[in-house]
């Protein structure tokens, strides 16, 4: 039996409420030109939108469908239902986290969440789409992450001034990531990992050898879907994959969010 | 040093401090947006130090209320404890922008000035669809920001700080009724001045403003900065 699972919610609960600011309310922020149905409101089911050039345009505020549990939690994080095979080290080190009630998580310490993971919280995000970037803001933690997009304009001699440096650059959080157009999907590869990273709250592990590749697809105006492929030879024995999706929460804005568990670290419990 | 225990965990920085230029400011005008208005785009920092320290630049014009010298007072005499950014908080607006060290990339849509902060991997959105402010902003650390372009200017309005932010490390402190106006203006390719004025009835007896001046960072890219709390110590608890 996994331990702790009765706790998880009230765990993560605490946890929010620490990061979370005092007060939450929604905003209302009319956007004439979205499609509409018959009784005005916003239509979810209409085409998904393109850029000027044509591409499809992944803009807006996206949040994990209500009724998907809390971080994706539950007994195997993000890998709900998904065959993963540890390597004996990272299936050690999952199985610890679980006795643990999954203490430790870098976010504990404001630490940054890394892809998955915030991608995994209730907390909706944005993304602001241009040529040459696509940004990430996340509202949990008011964390940013940036994607270089390839053939975009400036974009070809900053990546691969970047991919250059990559030996020289420090691994990060978010490690560094580069996207492709492929169709009508976002090809993103992510490599630069630190060697720490936590998939989600549950606890899966990655190396610093984690190369993360998300298909991100605009289903409709309403729906983004997003495919992970979690790829680290030192923690698993094969990779594996993740498919996450998204409501559009049109008309809105993000509430800011600080972590500010310095504030009260002493009252942290695991999940 | 900071009193309470904190660390940055410096990810990248390297790389932006290897790949820095400074922008030279005898570079033609700066360029524009496909929708005609300038482009703000690119990666900032201020050319000095001097207005994080003190956002006054020491002038004598700027007069505070009673209960603000007060407070400022008590902030100076305690050398900054208890300031917000030595507990990982981030530093508000306009402080955030101030530091020489910390560099910001602009992010231009028609719609939103996205500013995106190396300290703290934090962001601010800056609005320019034409929304007006929310009736009752709840308080935050990067207020609510909106923008507008007045010819070659940005002129962006910020409110709903919360109290708890300070102007500048040197701990001007202002109330709830703190509106900040910036106006950009990139005055060339590598430079942008920033009028930054601080509108405070309440903690000032007159509005005030200073110029800060940026320079672009070319060829760079932002790295990952994060503040972290300590480890929680089990044995205290």
């Amino acid at each position: 039996m996994e331990p702790g699972l009765r706790t998880f919610a009230f765990g993560l609960a605490l946890v929010c409420a620490v990061a979370a600011p005092a007060a939450a309310q929604w905003l209302h922020v009319p956007q004439p030109g979205i499609p509409r149905t018959a009784d005005g409101t916003p239509d979810l089911s209409a085409p998904a939108p393109r850029t000027p050039d044509g591409k499809p345009d992944l803009s807006g505020i996206w949040q994990r469908p209500r009724g998907v549990p809390p971080g994706t939690g539950g007994r195997d994080g993000i890998a709900e239902g998904v065959t993963v095979l540890f390597q004996p080290a990272a299936e050690a080190v999952y199985k610890a986290r679980g006795d643990n009630n999954s203490k430790g998580t870098p976010s504990e310490r404001c630490l940054p969440h890394g892809i998955t993971k915030a991608f995994s919280v209730p907390e909706p995000f944005k993304i602001v789409q241009t040529p040459a970037l696509v940004v990430v803001l996340h509202e949990e933690f008011n964390h940013h992450r940036q994607i270089f997009i390839d053939g975009g304009p400036g974009a070809l001699s900053r990546a691969s001034d970047a991919s250059r440096g990559a030996a020289r650059r420090a691994p990060t959080s978010f490690g560094y990531s580069r996207g492709t157009w492929e169709g009508d999907s976002l090809v993103v590869e992510t490599t630069g990992f630190v060697d720490d990273t936590w998939l989600d709250f549950r606890g899966h592990p990655a190396t610093d050898a984690l190369k993360i590749v998300e298909r991100y697809r605009r289903r409709d105006f309403g729906h983004l879907e997003i495919q992970f492929t979690i790829d680290d030879p030192k923690a698993y024995r094969q990779p594996w994959n993740v498919t996450m999706g998204f409501d559009l929460l049109p008309e809105t804005e993000l509430i800011e969010h600080i972590c500010e568990n310095e504030r009260d670290s002493a009252h942290i419990v695991g999940r | 040093m900071p009193s309470i225990p904190a660390r940055w965990i410096a990810g990248g920085i390297a790389i932006v401090l290897l790949l820095c230029g400074v922008g030279s400011a005898q570079e033609p005008a700066a360029p524009r947006t496909r929708d005609r208005n300038p482009d703000l785009s690119g990666i900032w920092r201020s050319a000095s130090t001097r207005y994080l320290t003190d956002l006054t630049a020491g002038s004598a014009r700027v007069a505070l209320q009673p209960w603000a010298r007060t407070l400022y007072d008590q902030r100076r005499a305690g050398k900054g404890k208890s300031r917000p950014s030595d507990r990982c908080l981030p530093r508000g607006v306009p402080s955030m922008m101030l530091a020489r060290n910390e560099p910001w990339k602009v992010v231009q849509t028609s719609d939103a000035i996205t500013i995106l902060f190396h300290e703290s991997l934090h962001y601010r959105q800056i609005f320019i669809d034409g929304r007006p402010f929310p009736d009752d902003p709840a308080p935050s650390w990067f207020g609510y920001s909106i923008g507008r372009w007045e010819g070659e200017t940005l002129v962006a309005e910020t409110i709903g700080l919360t109290e708890e932010t300070w102007l500048d490390e040197g701990g001007h402190p202002h109330s709830d009724a703190l509106r900040v106006t910036e106006r950009f203006r990139r005055v060339a390719v590598g430079r942008m001045d920033v009028d930054v004025t601080i509108d405070d009835a309440k903690a000032y007896a007159a509005p005030w403003t200073v110029t800060v001046r940026f320079e672009l960072l070319p060829n760079a890219e932002l790295g990952e900065r994060v503040c972290a709390v300590a480890p929680v110590d089990d044995s205290k608890n």
